[in-house]
């Protein structure tokens, strides 16, 4: 009880009422993710929300094996199959292999659970073999996301197994709290993703013992964004609860019960202020473009969040 | 499976009582060089009587007389405050209960001021007996401190309540003063962790989700005087496996500066110093902070201890 309300967790209609809203906004939205703005130049911004959007469409389609997902998914799937298909947009992964990460990853999204090969397989692992990609300086947790990618799409590579690149990473390392910033909390939300394939496996890459710390600090990294109404935040370290197997008291609740209150009519949820460089890269045109670039990401870690605990909710009735 | 409490490298560090003597130390050092510099003779007699109280919360954190010397320093200097013309007046301006803490610490001390006596005499007359039964949180230490000098029955403890939230908020969402108001209310009801609240049970369990996340919010946004506060409400609520609640008092100690002051607020004193006439740094916002951490630093390891309390007696019988 807080405050004489009584708070709970979802329920499986108010679940659902979360992900049509915010799917139904995405898919209203499509035309602005489409990263071809221009012939010569993809846009680095609207790829990172493309490839967003593949991983939300790659989950949905694993959740729903039977094949009948969420009619918006098949829109969004339809999108990013025509997106792929452009060579503008394909021949990036080939000519910036330096962005390997962010093109590789939207194929890699589309074709995770398919079965017949795609010619453009080997191509990308040339690439791979050739050794740039793998080589490539980055912060730990996205070494993570590259293996965790790889994998996924099973792709031969030289990185190190989970365990190895999980004890580089700030969330083992485990720094006072107090210090955090948001790209911290970031980095342990993504972390932990990597680490749990988004909830769909346990996670065996973090020691045991180390475990008791790691929930508490994602419960008290939840407790704090649900104070600050971090709706980004908060989605993210829901899913990481679920990555976790573990629902922190009391907070789990509070923060899914603001989280589903905080969508908006038009089923998207209220970001956190982009930068104006990103607003104008992303869209930057009209008043839809600036909601646009600030709320695109939650409401896509809504749909995520949903969809992923969905399965563990019960059925109405 | 280990506790999370020995995961994270701040609480695994050298406990913090271990290295009290260090950052005590500093503090001591400090403050005593306040006085020896003559700085001290320019205090305002709300600074003396904030200077007095971490003196004395220092010499209780330092081995034998180590913290004398400050001690001693800022008695001093209070007494040349107090004997000047119309202390009162300005007494009337200050904290009560820095106004009672240098009370009971010069009256421990054997001191006895004519000037500093008479205003807490009135004080208490002035609360009363209706203050006996009043229910005020925030009245609570001082009327505690008033019962400690001899001068008021003691309070009751009281119930922490449920606050009234506006639909669309939570208790994580609070607002600071609502916090703060809970806050006062636990010191209240615990008699500053001396018993157990009295507390639904339920808002209980709330309560030991929720601060800790005011606290985390409030330390990581530098606001030292709620977080300080609401680490001491942990320990008035006797959430000692808490992590936060080392991870908390570390951080205080990373926020010791040089000299032995605590906290980095050149940003916060530069502000102030645009908008308040006569600010000084040192005793408008360097003191008080100081103060605010130590005695959350010492409430927090050393067992027993409680300011609002005369408490060396069951200290003693603690470390028996």
């Amino acid at each position: 009880m807080y405050g004489g309300q009584r708070v709970a967790g979802p329920t499986r209609e108010r679940v659902d009422a979360l992900i049509d809203g915010s799917l139904e906004w995405v898919g209203q939205n499509l035309v602005r993710f489409d990263p071809i703005t221009r012939a010569s130049d993809a846009n680095w911004f609207r790829s990172k929300a493309a490839l967003e959007l593949a991983m939300l469409c790659m989950q949905a389609r694993r959740l729903t094996p039977d094949g009948a997902v969420h009619p918006q998914i098949e829109r969004c799937v339809d999108f990013l199959e025509r997106t792929w298909g452009d060579p503008l947009y394909q021949e990036r992964v080939v000519r910036e292999p330096g962005m390997f990460r962010l093109y590789a990853a939207t194929y890699i999204a589309l074709q995770a659970g398919r079965e017949s090969a795609d010619p453009y397989r080997e191509v990308i692992q040339r690439i791979v073999d050739d050794g740039y990609a793998t080589a490539i300086e980055e912060v730990p947790f996205r070494v993570l996301e590259l293996r965790y990618l790889l994998e996924l799409g099973g792709f031969r590579h030289d990185l190190p197994p989970c365990r190895q690149l999980y004890r580089q990473t700030l969330l083992a390392k485990a720094p006072p709290l107090l210090y955090l910033t948001n790209l911290d909390a970031y980095s342990i939300t993504h972390t932990l993703f990597y680490l749990a394939d988004l909830g769909r496996r346990p996670i065996r890459a973090i020691p045991p013992e180390d475990l008791p710390a790691v929930s508490w600090t994602v419960g008290k990294l939840l407790g704090l964004y649900l104070r600050r109404r971090n709706w980004d935040l908060v989605g993210e370290l829901l899913l990481s609860c679920q990555c976790l197997r573990w629902t922190p008291r009391l907070i789990y609740e509070a923060a899914w019960e603001s989280f589903l209150a905080a969508q908006l009519p038009d089923g998207s949820i209220p970001g956190t202020l982009r930068h104006e460089r990103y607003t104008a890269e992303l869209g930057g045109r009209d008043e839809a473009d600036r909601l646009f670039s600030e709320n695109y990401h939650t409401t896509l870690v809504g749909s995520l969040v949903g969809l992923s605990i969905r399965p563990l909710l019960d059925t109405p009735g | 499976m280990t506790g999370p409490a020995g995961h994270f490298a701040a609480t695994r560090r050298p406990s913090l009582a271990a290295d009290s003597s260090a950052w005590a130390g500093r503090t001591e050092a400090w403050l005593e060089r306040l006085v020896t510099s003559g700085e001290a003779a320019q205090a305002p007699i709300s600074a003396a009587l904030q200077g007095i109280v971490a003196a004395w919360i220092v010499r209780e954190l330092l081995p034998d007389e180590a913290g004398e010397g400050a001690l001693a320093g800022w008695e001093a200097v209070l007494k040349d405050r107090l004997g000047e013309e119309d202390p009162q007046g300005a007494l009337l301006g200050c904290d009560a209960a820095s106004v009672l803490l240098a009370t009971r610490i010069l009256r421990g001390r054997g001191v006895r001021t004519s000037s500093l006596e008479a205003f807490v005499a009135a004080l208490a007359a002035a609360l009363g007996d209706e203050a006996v039964t009043h229910q005020s949180a925030e009245l609570f230490g001082t009327l505690t401190l008033l019962h400690e000098l001899g001068l008021a029955e003691p309070p009751p403890t009281g119930h922490v309540p449920v606050p009234l939230l506006s639909p669309a908020t939570n208790l994580f969402q609070a607002d600071e003063a609502t916090v703060a108001m809970i806050a006062n209310h636990v010191a209240a009801s615990t008699d500053f962790g001396r018993r157990p609240p009295s507390v639904d049970a339920a808002f209980f369990d709330s309560l030991v989700t929720a601060v800790p996340v005011w606290a985390l919010d409030a330390l990581r946004s530098y606001k030292f005087e709620l977080g300080t506060t609401l680490l001491r409400t942990m320990v008035y609520l006797g959430l000692t496996d808490e992590p936060m609640l080392p991870m908390g008092l570390h951080l205080l100690v990373m926020q010791q500066r040089p000299e032995g002051a605590f906290a980095f607020l050149a940003q916060e004193a530069a502000s102030l110093a645009r908008s308040k006439p006569a600010f000084m740094a040192t005793w408008d916002v360097d003191v008080p902070a100081t103060l605010a951490c130590i005695w959350a630093l010492a409430e927090g390891i050393v067992p027993g201890f409680r300011l609002f309390h005369d408490t060396a007696g069951d200290r003693a019988i603690a470390a028996r």
